[in-house]
């Protein structure tokens, strides 16, 4: 970093609107199709095949709650973004007001 | 529906073969029981498998996203540290969609894997009832004095060992269960143990929590595998254990292991060991992503292993399961190459002569399915061998495809045991 900043609050703004408007519901439609496509009765696995019907549930819900969670960490990362922008409009503004 | 579904019509043939033969030999109704045990849907499962690898397929997508989103915010637009701060996260946030990427393709390569586990199975089963057809047809016309009666106790030992045949593909079913096991629970474990050290706290979290939600299902799972379990036991004719399937092994130990070569390409695996079975899986990725893995078991004498590589957004895949217990051997596998070429198939072979009577029998079994025109066919061979020589043989034949179901070439020939005189069927 030279230590010179530079900044744009509205297209940071933008920015953050991608996190939560673009990016996040792609995460949320890959979960949805794992709750609608990939739900395999315990039958299915046959009787012989118990191991592998008693493991699944536990495999098909920690990706769910992984991708829950990486779905809110980009909530939080367009919150902390906006905070950025804000932050930075409002040092402009103090300058703006001083110069 | 795809292809698998046929291995509902193979099974149902395969269930009516093998009690028709019970009826005139005992053992073949506990090959039936077996059959009952390991009738599933490998067209359901495959098409869940499908579902995980598109969506690992959109996670690489949204992290590719993601980085772009960011780098198209100009350094005009933004520049200071926090920009920098934010870029690591974002990177890191990358690296466990990553994570994520791998596991969601172990799931889902594991569960087509099954599939065509129980798909083999099938080919198996309804080679396995076709012999016993035939056998049973034999064993009539001896009980009516047609061969002569003493016969009679010959073909069913022949089916008795008929019954351990299955039993050992049932145990090797069984493994396959175990080894997708392993994808499915050590490979969130493991995922989620990948991620922590990528920078997401609640990775474990999410572990410990899916476990606990899982757990439920899982529960549920059971005891309607339990209950239908009961329900095949009530339906067979005769009393046997349930082989192979039932209960999980007790878990013995966990070991975790996760390095980086010099290409760069993360290697994760985990062992677990249970009480007599062991499985290994492993997955690989490396600077341009999910770059393949292996999965490796044994269970009892019987081994099996799967193995998958993935380059330029083309998976190429392959399972095995072979074992051997005796005189008898068995064999199931899939491969699904890049050039999109699938073959699945199962066999067995198996001699033995009692050493003290002089009489012996040989038993052959192969099935394979031809993706290209949704073709499948079994044929069974068998032998009756006395000190030494070929007594008889018999052979049977059934293929089917998408019109239906054709009992092809089935006959039996049975001749005098005269010396050199050695019939030879294809």
């Amino acid at each position: 970093m030279s230590g010179e900043i530079r900044f744009n609050p509205a297209r940071i703004r933008k920015h953050a609107d991608e996190l939560t408007k673009d990016i996040a519901p792609k995460i949320e439609k890959a979960r949805k199709q794992l709750n609608d496509d990939a739900m395999i009765e315990g039958g299915d696995f046959s009787i012989t095949g118990n191991p592998a019907s008693m493991a699944y549930p536990g495999a098909l819900q920690f990706v769910l709650e992984d991708l829950g969670t990486h779905e809110r960490m980009l909530g939080e990362y367009a919150t902390n973004v906006v905070a950025s922008a804000n932050l930075y409009q409002a040092a402009e503004e103090h300058s703006t007001v001083q110069s | 529906m795809g292809p698998l579904a046929a291995a509902d019509t193979m099974m149902t043939v395969a269930e009516s073969e093998a009690f028709a033969a019970g009826l005139v030999l005992q053992p073949a109704m506990m090959v039936n029981f077996q059959f009952k045990l390991s009738t599933g849907s490998p067209a359901n499962i495959d098409k869940a498998g499908q579902a995980w690898r598109d969506v690992a397929q959109q996670l690489q997508q949204i992290g590719l996203e993601l980085r772009q989103a960011v780098a198209r915010v100009s350094r005009d637009a933004w520049s200071a540290d926090d920009r920098t701060a934010y870029e690591q996260k974002v990177e890191q946030f990358c690296a466990q969609l990553n994570v994520m990427h791998a596991f969601c393709m172990a799931v889902g390569v594991a569960l087509t894997a099954f599939a065509y586990a129980l798909f083999s199975y099938a080919v198996f089963a309804v080679g396995m009832g076709g012999f016993l057809g035939a056998l049973a047809a034999v064993a009539a016309a001896a009980l009516a004095s047609v061969f002569g009666a003493e016969l009679y106790p010959a073909c069913e030992a022949i089916a008795a060992t008929c019954l351990t045949i299955t039993t050992a593909a049932t145990a090797i079913l069984a493994a396959a269960a175990q080894l997708a096991a392993v994808a499915f629970q050590g490979g969130a474990l493991l995922s989620a143990v990948t991620e922590h050290f990528r920078g997401n706290d609640a990775a474990l979290g999410d572990f410990v929590q899916a476990e606990a939600t899982g757990s439920a299902a899982a529960l549920a799972n059971l005891s309607q595998n339990a209950l239908n379990a009961g329900l095949a036991y009530a339906n067979r004719s005769g009393g046997i254990k349930v082989p192979g399937g039932g209960k999980g092994s007790p878990l013995r130990s966990v070991d975790l292991d996760a390095d980086r070569d010099k290409d760069h390409t993360w290697n994760v695996g985990g062992g677990v060991t249970g009480k007599n079975w062991e499985a290994g899986a492993h997955v690989k990725w490396g600077d341009d992503g999910f770059a393949g893995g292996d999965v490796k078991g044994k269970y009892g004498e019987f081994g099996g292993e799967a193995g998958w590589d993935h380059n330029r957004g083309e998976d190429g895949y392959s399972v095995e399961v072979e074992g051997g217990k005796g005189d008898a051997g068995v064999t199931a596998g899939y491969q699904h190459g890049r050039d999109g070429k699938d073959t699945a198939s199962g066999g067995l072979a198996y001699s033995h002569e009692n050493q003290k009577t002089g009489h012996g029998g040989t038993i052959g079994v192969d099935g394979k399915y031809t993706f290209d025109d949704d073709s499948w066919e079994a044929t069974g061979k068998g032998g009756y061998t006395y000190q030494g020589g070929e007594a008889a043989t018999g052979s049977y034949g059934v293929e089917g495809d998408d019109k239906g179901v054709q009992q092809k070439g089935s006959f039996e020939s049975w001749v005098p045991q005269t010396g050199d005189q050695t019939p030879e069927n294809e």
